[in-house]
């Protein structure tokens, strides 16, 4: 388990993190989601140590430093190598040598799927190859904590469904991993948990499922042709979302039986009335607030 | 520390314009040098001596550039991040990287002189001094490639600081040209540098060749300028890893 115990980071006059208290259970998947800037960067390197001087307590409970591994968002390789020596090298600094060195090697190229091209030259891989070698050193020393900072960032369909494949892997052998990701289906597929991190406060963090079906009930998504305008005439508060609108309520039950009053009395049939169920994008905008703002400058 | 050594010198022994500036221009160079000034044997070896003893320093200074470039690039790849994520400490980081730069320079200059000794009979009087001085030389060029290296914020950088460093040395500490051939001006400026040093070290072991300073006097010289390029190292070090680390 990792605790993260009221974390704070300044740089200057800037405050990139701002007590930040995180609790990572052992063996799940964490997420990490925050617009560009809003501190997770900060907060990884801290956990990772990459960062050593910050306000607050880091504990790794029931782990030590040389059980971290730590995958860069950059392809932070020697590409002038081929991939066994990049990996044989990131075991090496771990302690690993001879046999056991070249045995877990041959392993992890396996699982990155790299086996036949372990002796190329890494320059010659593609940018997926090389997000998966990145992936395998952090994994050489088979690591408990996992951080992986956008691992996928710029990578082919095969490669990420191949990178998807390792993470559940680890999700296997419970290791316990921090996934930073601007692709929040990927969280969501993936993890577990989610923290949202904006301004360098965390706005919101729990179990995914619990989160999203915390947010799921309150509101009603309509589809209609002109609902918008259909609907201001009725003095509904909605706001609009992709093709159609999404209606706030505290009993959605009783909005269902209004909007299809309203179908019948205006003679059509809404393309779609549904309980509005969002994604982790859908509360990413509403916790960092660009959804009320944009819904603002539209009203204005 | 020795995983980082390892891989940085299987990187450097890959790259091929490090030895073409350490290895195949400064052969071309002396050929050429030792061709054109003299007309029979004896000629020979006297031009070969002062060519092979100065252009052994002027061109191990090239390694600066590689040094450079390869702390650089470590830095903006997050390699550097990267291994402090591990249980690599910083001394040995800085350490690992260093000894196959000063490796190289040994190398350097050892094969350069087996040229002279073997191809044009120079008369080297005392081997184990040679080395020494060679240590010598090895330890001040890393020192000071790791200092610019620590400044350094693009590659480009090392390119620039090392041309001015070698060419400027080149021409005032007699590396070109026997030292005694030069202005006076000259002749001052170059004696307060490292070069003129590091070549004289090497000249007093060279029977072929008049001329030459002190063990101690060139140790003590060029023990200074590492200590001067360590210290500044160690100024800039903070500055680097803090650049890498954010």
């Amino acid at each position: 388990m990792l605790q993260v115990e009221k974390v704070s980071k300044s740089y200057g006059t800037n405050k990139a993190l701002n007590n930040v208290l995180l609790t990572i259970p052992k063996g799940t998947c964490y997420g990490l989601i925050g617009p560009n800037g809003s501190g997770k960067s900060t907060l990884i390197k801290i956990i990772s140590r990459i960062i050593r001087s910050y306000e607050g307590k880091i504990k790794y409970i029931g782990g030590s430093k040389g059980t971290l591994g730590y995958v860069p968002q950059d392809i932070s390789l020697e590409e002038t190598l081929t991939a066994r020596t990049n990996l044989e090298f990131f075991g090496q600094i771990h302690g690993l040598k001879g046999s056991p060195l070249k045995k877990k090697a041959e392993r992890i190229l396996k699982d990155i799927g790299l086996l036949d091209r372990a002796d190329d030259i890494v320059e010659s891989f593609s940018g997926g190859m090389k997000r998966r070698l990145n992936i395998g050193c952090a994994l050489m020393h088979d690591p408990e904590l996992i951080i992986l900072d956008e691992p996928t960032v710029g990578v082919d369909p095969q490669s990420r469904r191949y990178i998807f494949n390792i993470v559940n892997q680890l999700k296997q052998q419970e290791k316990t991993m921090i996934y930073v990701s601007h692709y929040m289906e990927e969280i969501e597929n993936l993890c577990d948990y989610v923290a949202f991190i904006d301004k360098g406060n965390i706005v919101e963090k729990g179990e995914i499922k619990e989160l999203l079906n915390r947010y799921a009930n309150t509101a009603v998504y309509f589809e209609a042709e002109d609902s918008a305008k259909l609907l201001s005439k009725e003095n509904f508060t909605f706001a609009p979302y992709k093709t159609g609108v999404i209606i706030q309520t505290n009993d959605p039950l009783k909005t269902f039986t209004e909007l299809v009053k309203l179908s019948r009395d205006h003679e059509f049939i809404p393309e779609q009335l549904s309980l509005f169920k969002p994604r982790l994008e859908d509360l990413f905008f509403q916790l960092t607030g660009t959804d009320l703002r944009d819904q603002n400058e539209k009203g204005k | 520390m020795w995983p980082l050594t390892k891989i940085e010198a299987k990187k450097q022994i890959k790259d091929k314009s490090l030895l073409f500036w350490t290895l195949l221009l400064p052969i071309v160079t002396i050929v050429i040098l030792i061709e054109l000034f003299s007309k029979n044997s004896t000629q020979k070896t006297l031009v070969a001596s002062q060519s092979i003893t100065g252009m052994s320093v002027f061109f191990s200074t090239f390694v600066i550039i590689s040094i450079v470039i390869s702390f650089v690039k470590d830095r903006e790849k997050g390699m550097v991040a990267r291994l402090a994520s591990t249980p690599l400490k910083t001394y040995s980081f800085f350490l690992g990287k260093c000894i196959p730069f000063f490796i190289i320079i040994v190398l350097q200059i050892l094969f350069l002189t087996a040229i002279g000794v073997y191809l044009y009979d120079i008369q080297i009087t005392d081997y184990a001094s040679y080395l020494i001085v060679t240590l010598l030389i090895s330890i001040w060029l890393t020192s000071w490639g790791v200092a610019i290296a620590l400044y350094a914020k693009t590659e480009n950088t090392g390119l620039v600081m090392t041309n001015i460093i070698a060419l400027v040395t080149a021409v005032t500490c007699g590396l070109w040209t026997p030292f005694e051939q030069l202005p006076g001006y000259l002749q001052t400026i170059g004696f307060i540098l490292p070069q003129y040093w590091a070549h004289q070290g090497l000249v007093q072991f060279v029977s072929t060749l008049p001329g030459g300073e002190g063990l101690g006097t060139v140790a003590l010289v060029l023990i200074g300028y590492s200590v001067l390029g360590f210290a500044l190292s160690l100024v800039g070090y903070r500055g680097y890893i803090k650049m890498a680390r954010s």
